[in-house]
């Protein structure tokens, strides 16, 4: 199943979720930056831009990803010389990276610009100890997204 | 005594005549029935019910049948949703519309927080996309708790004949259970069962 929002497809594996949005812009008259999220338990109508709300869920081997657009010209800025989506290793994990600590979750964050738009991705894995098959999945998930230019 | 005699055969003429025209209306009924394959058939072999092809309406899935791999929609809010089913979770998909009267309770079923869903299923509700529904009365009816999704697609990639309607779809994508009732208890109970019967084909299929 494919979702097509925003100038962003993913073509979701078994077992996952997916659910875009465009933010209110930051500039009146601008075009509102992409969030996407997806995750390998229910989605709830309420929930964080960095996964709030839906993170509590997790089982051990389920896995959380957030990609967050922010304003165009943010593109040419250091933090995210990085181009092209991110190759995610099971050592980019950490439980120091979460916003709020959870028993045994595991996160990583990488900040990087596609087609010119600048992205956070935030990922949260359901157990540190898991988290070799937990970063597979958020690898699995990545190499079937695309970005392309949105106007 | 006469006009006693004369009264009572006029009498006994008008019931016959009476008792002909049911008979004869009632074997007009049985020769119809009949045209229809509803009629006995003693001579057949078995006792297979009769199959009653309604047009426009699909005869039930075979349980056990591949549902369709995935729902998309949008939500009342803009969002776009993609779910792949299967992958090891069981999904109830409970087809909905903001104006049809039995809707109603499930409608308020779903909204409480806490719902026992049979098989710890993932609930989702599907409505039709808002060039068909309301999204002013769909918002009344589901509030902020009910997982809504408009999707007219998943209602014909389903074959949905009408709302309210319920497909349970197990973790392998299998359709185990689908069908109509009343009430939220009702389905629950049907669907529980559905759910538990999948569970158990599967055991018994397992080398």
């Amino acid at each position: 199943m494919r979702l097509d929002h925003a100038g962003v497809t993913v073509d979701l594996p078994p077992g996952w979720e997916a659910r875009a949005r465009t933010q209110p812009p930051t500039v009146p008259g601008r075009r509102g930056n992409l969030l996407l999220h997806a995750a390998t338990v229910p989605l709830p109508a309420g929930r964080g831009d960095f996964g709030s709300g839906v993170v509590e869920t997790l089982g051990p081997d389920d896995v959380f990803v957030s990609l967050f657009e922010y304003d165009p010209e943010d593109a040419g800025k250091a933090l995210f010389a990085a181009q092209g989506l991110p190759v995610v290793r099971p050592s980019d994990f950490s439980t120091a990276v979460l916003q709020r600590t959870q028993l045994d979750h595991s996160g990583a964050q990488f900040f990087f610009s596609v087609s010119a738009r600048p992205f956070c991705l935030h990922a949260v894995l359901g157990s540190h100890a898991r988290r070799a098959p937990g970063a597979a999945r958020v690898a699995a998930l990545l190499s079937r997204t695309s970005v392309r230019r949105f106007a | 005594m006469t006009a006693l005699v004369v009264a009572l055969t006029v009498a006994v003429l008008l019931l016959s005549v009476l008792v002909a025209g049911l008979l004869r209306s009632h074997a007009e009924i049985l020769k119809a029935l009949h045209d229809l394959g509803a009629g006995l058939e003693l001579d057949r072999s078995g006792t297979a019910p009769v199959p009653v092809t309604i047009e426009g309406v699909r005869g039930p899935r075979p349980t056990g049948s591949a549902a369709p791999e995935a729902i998309s929609g949008t939500t009342l809010e803009g969002e776009s949703v993609a779910v792949v089913l299967g992958g090891g979770r069981d999904t109830l998909l409970a087809f909905l519309s903001s104006g049809c009267t039995t809707c109603h309770a499930f409608w308020e079923a779903f909204a409480v927080p806490g719902l026992d869903v049979p098989g710890g299923a993932r609930l989702l509700v599907l409505s039709k996309d808002l060039d068909e529904e309301s999204a002013t009365a769909l918002a009344a009816r589901a509030g902020d708790a009910v997982p809504l999704l408009t999707s007219s697609q998943a209602w014909e990639d389903f074959g949905v004949p009408g709302s309210p309607y319920f497909v349970y779809v197990d973790g392998s994508g299998r359709v185990v259970g689908e069908g109509s009732a009343a009430t939220w208890p009702a389905v629950a109970t049907l669907m529980g069962q559905a759910q538990a019967d999948g569970a158990l084909a599967s055991q018994v299929s397992a080398p």
